[in-house]
């Protein structure tokens, strides 16, 4: 059963020659996975997928050094025959392995069977397959891919028509509905005007400043420390009714990219992966700022805090998570993160 | 240039996450070649066809492989006379009915509290699914034999001859080394780790393609205006986006605003069906064959997908995770 049988010459340079390919470019590939793995550079796979690559970098290689020790082996015991049509030298392994190359072929496999033998075109397929293995090692030294998505392109992910401004009037439409039990008489101001802390009915906390003249009473929010959070526990309050009433109110700390949309309302982003970055989704959250902003584009990493809310876009039946700012100091720039949130 | 790079982005992420799992498929494809006697599991597998297709379609509970890995161990299965209905079940029921893959989509659904539902109508699905697509393709087998099937696929020994075979086994196995199985299992393993990732790489790359091309926010605001055409609609999504079957269940569980039933269509067939399988596919079977499973697989999820949507519907069931009601 155990032949390695070769009609010519030709066949033989052809099975060494497909042979020491598979194992450079098969053993490149493994290198590539290790050092991809090492270098820090699956950014764009979550992390249970990152380790399996280096286990796999190892696989190849492991595969392909008992490969070439046996391949060094055959070419020993090959040496010196000329017109093959020897049996016995390696087991029937060659044997069906040389024969399956056969198996490549494009177009026309019908006629050949399993006793067919490598030929010149075949040797091309052979060629042509390992070009295509290449080139994602080609990528890793060239320092590719970059772990996230160009600017624009994540800008167009973040963009949503349904995102509508809730408005500028948002604070005195909350404070209309208030928690009476919650209110507090604080010291007027020196210009007679009366204070109270109020919390609304969704749990901001506001300063309402009723100038002694009577008329409109103007807001403010009373921020507290601050914890971070992140935008995936936002967004998934956002989904739950006791969650979002837990939260509601808390005052938070958030980092993440900028995307204006209006002058005083902005959606703070980033990225999550499920598994890779091809299903990265945009978490958003509405930050509501009290002025007008100016100096921040598109795509700046930002700090903002300010308390939770929880609201209904208009038209829509499901809750988006905001975070009113009280204060434009409680927003500034800052390092870019790394672009997937855990 | 900023497409480009987007594009090969889109293209490694795929390409990477699923390059493991090639390697893991293809040392076992070695081990298998190498250990397990020619037509060895068609004796201990049942000789009507429909237990042995429904045996076929919950291996993956004893050998649990994701979609990219199953395809490599199939086709040495199929060689090792392992019959084709059964083959076809395991590889498109395997990559779901695997313990593996039904603890991360309960764990994906637990935080919507939906869990369960999903995770036994994922199950029950993949297998009625997979299980159907095996009678046919069992009756297409009859019809045409060996002419669906790649060269290589074809089994070994069509006219066994127990007695000469199973002497011949024993003598080799007798004589082969220790470093010669080493070696063999290393042949086959690298053999089909490269025919396999080759083609695979030419998935990730029309993947990586279509991928620039659709949004998912798009499906999701599309779906709550259009719940019945989201089924379809999922149905490309899990066809074009190429995920691992053991992720995909944290993508689906992102589309919180979507019926169960469009969920579903995108875990059921995305598994047994995508851009990077189908090329996989043709390296072990003929278009024919490749056709009657596409067509199979598509026809049964739309049909059972809405068969569930309307269950829901008549129930009054939200089929929605029930925290975005209030």
């Amino acid at each position: 059963m155990a032949h390695l049988h070769f009609h010519n010459e030709e066949s033989i340079r052809n099975y060494f020659a497909e042979q020491l390919l598979t194992i450079l470019v098969c053993g490149l590939f493994g290198y590539a996975a290790i050092q991809m793995y090492r270098k820090d550079m699956l950014g764009f796979l979550t992390e249970p997928f990152r380790f399996p690559v280096l286990l796999g970098g190892i696989g190849i290689l492991i595969l392909v050094l008992v490969r070439a020790i046996s391949v060094w082996r055959e070419a020993g015991k090959l040496q010196g025959l000329i017109h093959v049509q020897t049996t016995g030298c390696s087991g029937d392994h060659i044997h069906t392995d040389a024969c399956n190359h056969s198996i490549g072929h494009l177009h026309n496999e019908s006629d050949h069977t399993a006793e067919d033998h490598l030929h010149a075109n075949e040797l091309s397929w052979v060629f042509a397959r390992m070009l295509i293995l290449i080139f994602p090692v080609l990528l890793f030294f060239m320092g590719l891919p970059n772990s996230t998505f160009s600017m624009d392109y994540q800008l167009a992910l973040a963009y949503d028509k349904n995102d509508t401004v809730l408005g500028a009037e948002l604070l005195k439409e909350l404070a209309k509905d208030i928690d009476p039990t919650k209110t507090k008489l604080l010291s007027p101001l020196p210009d007679g005007s009366t204070v109270r802390q109020i919390v609304t009915k969704t749990g901001l906390t506001l300063k309402e400043i009723t100038p002694a003249s009577g008329g409109e009473p103007r807001y403010e929010q009373i921020v507290g420390e601050g914890t971070r959070m992140k935008f995936n526990d936002l967004k998934g309050a956002a989904f739950d009714t006791n969650k979002r009433e837990s939260l509601q109110g808390q005052t938070v700390i958030l980092e993440g990219r900028f995307k204006r949309l209006g002058d005083k309302e902005f959606s703070l982003f980033r990225f999550k992966m499920a598994c890779c970055a091809a299903d990265a989704t945009p978490l958003k959250v509405r930050i509501v700022v009290p002025q007008a902003l100016s100096n921040y584009n598109d795509g700046d990493w930002v700090e903002i805090k300010g308390q939770v809310q929880f609201r209904r876009p208009p038209g829509q039946d499901y809750y988006i998570p905001i975070i009113m700012v009280g204060d434009i100091n409680d927003i500034r720039k800052k390092q870019p993160l790394n672009e997937y949130e855990d | 240039m900023e497409q480009i790079l987007n594009f090969l982005l889109l293209f490694s992420s795929v390409l990477w996450e699923a390059m493991p799992f090639i390697v893991l498929g293809a040392v076992i494809a070695g081990i298998l070649e190498e250990f397990l006697p020619q037509q060895a599991i068609t004796k201990v597998l049942p000789k009507q066809v429909i237990p042995a297709v429904m045996i076929g379609a919950v291996l993956g509970l004893i050998f649990p492989m994701c979609e990219c890995g199953i395809v490599v161990v199939m086709r040495r299965l199929l060689r090792k006379g392992l019959p084709l209905s059964c083959c076809i079940a395991y590889m498109l029921a395997g990559p779901i009915i695997n313990l593996v893959v039904i603890l991360s989509t309960w764990i994906a659904f637990a935080g919507h509290g939906i869990a369960t539902e999903v995770v036994l109508l994922r199950v029950s699905m993949a297998f009625i699914v997979a299980c159907t697509t095996g009678f046919i393709v069992h009756w297409q087998y009859l019809k045409h034999g060996n002419a669906l099937l790649k060269p290589l696929a074809i089994p070994q020994n069509l006219t066994p001859l127990p007695i000469v075979s199973s002497n011949d086994g024993h003598k080799s196995a007798s004589k082969t080394s220790f470093m010669q199985r080493l070696s063999n299992i290393s042949s086959t393993a690298l053999h089909d780790f490269v025919d396999i990732t080759v083609f695979l790489i030419l998935g990730a790359v029309l993947a990586a393609l279509a991928k620039q091309w659709i949004g998912a926010r798009e499906i999701d605001s599309f779906s709550q205006e259009q719940p019945i055409l989201a089924i379809p609609a999922m149905m490309l999504m899990g066809f074009l986006m190429c995920l691992c079957s053991e992720a995909d269940a944290f993508v689906a569980a992102q589309f919180t605003n979507m019926h169960i039933s469009a969920k579903l269509a995108f875990l059921v067939l995305g598994p047994m069906l995508d851009i990077k399988l189908i090329l996989m596919y043709t390296r072990v079977f003929r278009l024919r064959l490749i056709l009657t499973i596409a067509s199979s697989v598509i026809i049964l999820v739309l049909v059972l997908c809405l068969l569930v949507h309307f269950i829901y519907q008549q129930n009054n069931w939200s089929g929605l995770p029930p925290v975005s009601v209030g």
